[in-house]
């Protein structure tokens, strides 16, 4: 039923338009007339409004600011696009940016140079947990050398000295609660406990030139 | 409107641009005021959605329907944005901006000036289809097929859509009044 008085009404509105009178136009309808009168009121209040305009300034003034914008969107356009802008930003705040780098070459540097690092710090941790006779242990060892190579004072190398014969006693306890073999170098002196049982940096053991011992 | 001059606009063409501006400056600029019912608002508001516009016509996918529908949906979230910040409408002295021509007598300038006002009241408690039918049909004065391109239905479907919203605004008129 709305389907048809909305065909109504929209034919009763072509024709009020054409100049048709609205009693006519009811008259033709009488099953409908009270809700086409009332809707057909509204329409012709509404067609009769003045419409509201624009202060033709404001039109020129949002002109001008659209084809400003335009502008600006086109010289945009004509800068090389960057692929990855938050990362080339973040990469160039981390390691400044090179000059006359394009973005894209930027950001591959920046790229491979996190993962040498990433690498590097993953290799260095990995080594730092390993026991004498695993693979990466001499890496430890060199790494702890190159520290105390480069620690300044005689007083702080002693103490990284003092700190490395702590973990080396550490890496002989870990050996033993895993039950594993391997080669170590301790510092210490060397004093006799009887029985050809000898005790050096805290460890007891037999201890005899050319041989490995435990305990 | 057609498809090259939309292609025109979007490589930037100042002639392509002013041309959709022209044409769709108005209905825009009507329907965000019967929306917040201040002028400069509301003329603030319409040069927002044709800076959005050049903004996004890269991206626009034409569909095949008019300019003026992506515009209203651009102007409608425009005002929904705009409510949402102020958390209310900005109200206007009913004749803060009236303008008054030599060719109009006081009485009838306020008679008019109150129907626009009231109307604006009553659209917005219609239905935002409802609302555009309104507005396009018997404000702007498009025809059946013209509206109904515009918001993506067919004639039926306006036709009907025309009773609903005559019938809501009819209602809303004699709350309002």
């Amino acid at each position: 039923v709305a389907a048809d008085f909305g065909t109504v009404l929209d034919e009763c509105l072509v024709r009020l338009e054409a100049g048709v009178e609205l009693d006519a136009c009811l008259a033709e309808h009488p099953e409908y007339a009270a809700d086409l009168s009332a809707l057909l009121s509204v329409a012709a209040s509404l067609q009769s409004l003045a419409r509201p305009e624009p202060r033709p300034e404001a039109v020129s003034a949002g002109r001008a600011q659209m084809l400003s914008a335009a502008r600006a969107r086109k010289q945009a356009q004509a800068v090389p696009a960057q692929p990855v802008p938050r990362y080339s930003r973040w990469l160039d705040a981390v390691f400044g940016k090179p000059a006359g780098a394009r973005p894209t070459l930027r950001f591959a540097l920046g790229l491979l140079l996190m993962l040498v690092l990433g690498a590097n710090l993953v290799w260095v941790a990995s080594a730092a947990a390993t026991l004498p006779g695993d693979g990466l242990y001499p890496i430890k060892r060199a790494l702890e050398n190159t520290r105390l190579a480069l620690t300044p004072g005689e007083q702080a190398r002693e103490q990284f000295e003092e700190q490395m014969a702590a973990r080396r006693q550490h890496e002989v306890q870990q050996m033993f609660e895993l039950d594993r073999q391997g080669q170590i170098e301790i510092l210490g002196t060397l004093q006799p406990e009887g029985n050809d049982r000898w005790v050096i940096g805290g460890l007891s053991g037999r201890y005899r030139p050319g041989n490995r011992n435990r305990r | 409107m057609n498809a090259d001059l939309l292609q025109l606009a979007g490589q930037g063409d100042e002639a392509a641009l002013t041309l959709i501006y022209e044409q769709c400056h108005p209905p825009v600029y009507r329907y965000i005021y019967f929306r917040v019912r201040n002028v400069p608002l509301a003329e603030e508001l319409a040069a927002e959605v044709f800076v959005r516009m050049v903004d996004r016509i890269g991206t626009f996918k034409n569909k095949g329907r008019p300019v003026l529908a992506w515009l209203y949906a651009i102007a409608r979230n425009l005002v929904i944005d705009h409510q949402r910040r102020d958390d209310h409408f900005v109200w206007s002295p009913l004749f803060e901006d009236l303008e008054v021509g030599v060719e109009d007598h006081p009485a009838r300038i306020v008679e008019r000036r109150l129907t626009i006002a009231e109307l604006s009241l009553a659209l917005n408690e219609l239905t935002e289809i409802q609302r555009q039918v309104i507005l396009l049909k018997f404000i702007e004065g498009l025809s059946n097929a013209e509206v109904a391109a515009i918001l993506g239905k067919d004639e039926g479907a306006v036709k009907s859509l025309q009773h609903r919203a005559l019938g809501a605004l009819r209602r809303a008129l004699c709350d309002k009044l």
